[in-house]
């Protein structure tokens, strides 16, 4: 299974205490989960370094086969995938997930335009940003996302 | 090529005088009738004559263009091919389907392909020559045409192919930049660098954003003829049905033009016809019909196109509107029919379609209805469209 934490990643040393407290992120007393999937792995481990920098707990996933197999085991509060990927799409992913977890929240990220159409026709409950999305607009979104529950 | 040329001159009428005066006005008449321009010229380049197509094409009346010289006909571009053709024939060379461009009275250019063979003497010495040109100005526009439309379904593919290899990259430099900016071992002045990078990547993933969405149409709708519009297409794709050995048949009652857009229209036609071209690699039927249903703003035009090919099996059809669903391996993107159905739902209207895959009688048929009232009005701004 491709899954990587970052945490370790010599590349990318995680943050010292200060930096997250900086951006004003408090920690829930239960972070809050972030399943990350995404073919393109430069992008599921920079968003998952971003997200645990910024209070959450995310596990990245490069299939939506690992990430369904993930699911089970990780129990998200988000899902943060990309549409277009081989195998099994994003979509598909989600309404698997969904079904296994109900309360899950999806955030789905697209680098193609016109994906919108795709969630519109089948009435999904999921919420669509365009690549590249920011940083900062992507951790907004997660919490307007979470007040919405 | 003269009529008249009782061989006192055998050297200008050579080698027709031989056969004789009646063969030679039997050759007269022959030239007179071909629908291909024939003009002579000798090898200064004056023209000798012109036949009536060569009138027809050119609009140059014989007594007008007689004794003037060949380049009259050629736009000042081109002219130094005179040279070169005069040189070959000097040499004896026949030029073949050679296709260029001339020029008529109008002002006109004409797309012409020439076959120009030298004219001998008794003696074998090359004195003029003979030059068919065969008007193909209409095939010219047909491959112009074909060319277009292959190029419209082509960069829509090509814009979501690179919306997603630029805006992935993006993405990750995004984060990457982010990361870096977040490093406590970076000073102000790096961070200031980096900020001003990510204000430039904004720029670039801002004008992906704008150039590279769905290949969607932002032009004003106009009130158009279906008819009209499926002919234009199959005029379009009329080589390729030809070629494939598609036979067209056509059944249209008239019916009240639609107000629509033309070219989400034209594509989800294009790709109808393109799908049974590749439905049908044997050759077969195409039929397509016409059929108002009534003339109320919730009536509209029934659109029926039937083709004889291999069919679809039930359990992928219900799967053929999907995206990225291809039964086309290699070329497929699996988008064609998906945006098609997007096209006919953004007119209001709807798309169905049943096949059959029997040994005896197989085929696929798309039905799509077109209501008149579809909310398009001619003079809406579209302004609100291109952002999918």
């Amino acid at each position: 299974m491709s899954i990587l934490r970052l945490d370790g990643d010599s590349a990318f040393p995680p943050p010292p205490r200060d930096v997250a407290t900086h951006f004003g992120e408090q920690s829930a007393p239960r972070r809050r989960r972030v399943l990350v999937v995404d073919d393109e792995r430069l992008i599921t481990d920079t968003v998952v370094q971003i997200l645990n920098i910024h209070g959450y707990d995310a596990f990245g996933a490069y299939s939506a086969n690992d990430a369904l197999k993930l699911a089970e085991n990780f129990l998200p509060d988000f899902l943060l995938s990309d549409v277009m990927m081989p195998g099994t799409n994003g979509i598909d992913l989600a309404v698997a997930v969904q079904e296994m977890l109900p309360t899950v929240l999806v955030l789905l990220f697209s680098g193609q335009a016109g994906t919108s159409q795709l969630i519109e026709d089948r009435d999904l409950p999921f919420a669509l940003e365009a690549k590249p999305i920011h940083p900062d607009k992507l951790i907004k979104t997660l919490e307007n996302l979470g007040r919405r529950r | 090529m003269t009529q008249g040329s009782e061989s006192k001159d055998k050297s200008s009428s050579q080698p027709l005088a031989e056969v004789g005066p009646q063969a030679n006005s039997l050759l007269a008449a022959i030239v007179e009738s071909s629908d291909d321009a024939i003009i002579s010229k000798d090898l200064d380049g004056t023209i000798t004559s012109w036949n009536s197509a060569a009138e027809r094409i050119f609009g140059y009346k014989p007594e007008e263009i007689i004794g003037k010289s060949i380049l009259t006909l050629i736009p000042e571009e081109l002219r130094d091919e005179e040279k070169t053709i005069i040189a070959r024939l000097r040499n004896g060379e026949r030029i073949e389907h050679f296709e260029t461009t001339r020029l008529a009275k109008s002002g006109k250019l004409l797309s012409l392909s020439l076959t120009i063979s030298p004219v001998r003497d008794a003696n074998g010495k090359v004195v003029g020559a003979s030059k068919i040109a065969r008007d193909i100005s209409e095939r010219k526009e047909f491959e112009r045409r074909l060319v277009e439309t292959e190029k419209i379904v082509a960069t829509g593919r090509m814009a979501a192919t690179i919306a997603h290899e630029i805006n992935n990259p993006l993405e990750a430099v995004v984060n990457l930049i982010y990361l870096a900016r977040l490093s406590p071992t970076v000073n102000d002045q790096v961070r200031e660098y980096l900020r001003l990078a990510e204000q430039e990547i904004e720029r670039v993933s801002l004008i992906a954003r704008q150039t590279l969405g769905y290949f969607r149409e932002t032009a004003v709708p106009v009130n158009f003829p279906v008819s009209v519009l499926l002919d234009e297409v199959l005029t379009v794709y009329g080589a390729k049905l030809a070629y494939s050995g598609i036979d067209v048949h056509r059944d249209y009652q008239p019916a009240q033009p639609l107000t629509m857009r033309k070219g989400e229209l034209t594509q989800l036609f294009s790709n109808l016809v393109a799908n049974a071209i590749d439905a049908m690699p044997q050759g077969g039927d195409l039929s397509v019909s016409v059929t108002p249903e009534g003339d109320a703003p919730a009536n509209g035009v029934r659109v029926q196109m039937a083709d004889t090919g291999t069919g679809i099996s039930s359990e992928l059809l219900e799967k053929i509107f999907e995206p990225f669903f291809t039964t086309k391996e290699q070329r497929g993107t699996g988008i064609g029919l998906w945006l098609s159905r997007q096209f006919v739902e953004d007119h209001r209207g709807s798309i169905a379609v049943t096949s059959n895959t029997d040994a005896e009688d197989h085929g696929t048929t798309f039905r799509i209805f077109l209501p008149y009232e579809n909310g398009l009005t001619q003079n809406a701004v579209a302004a609100e469209r291109g952002n999918a």
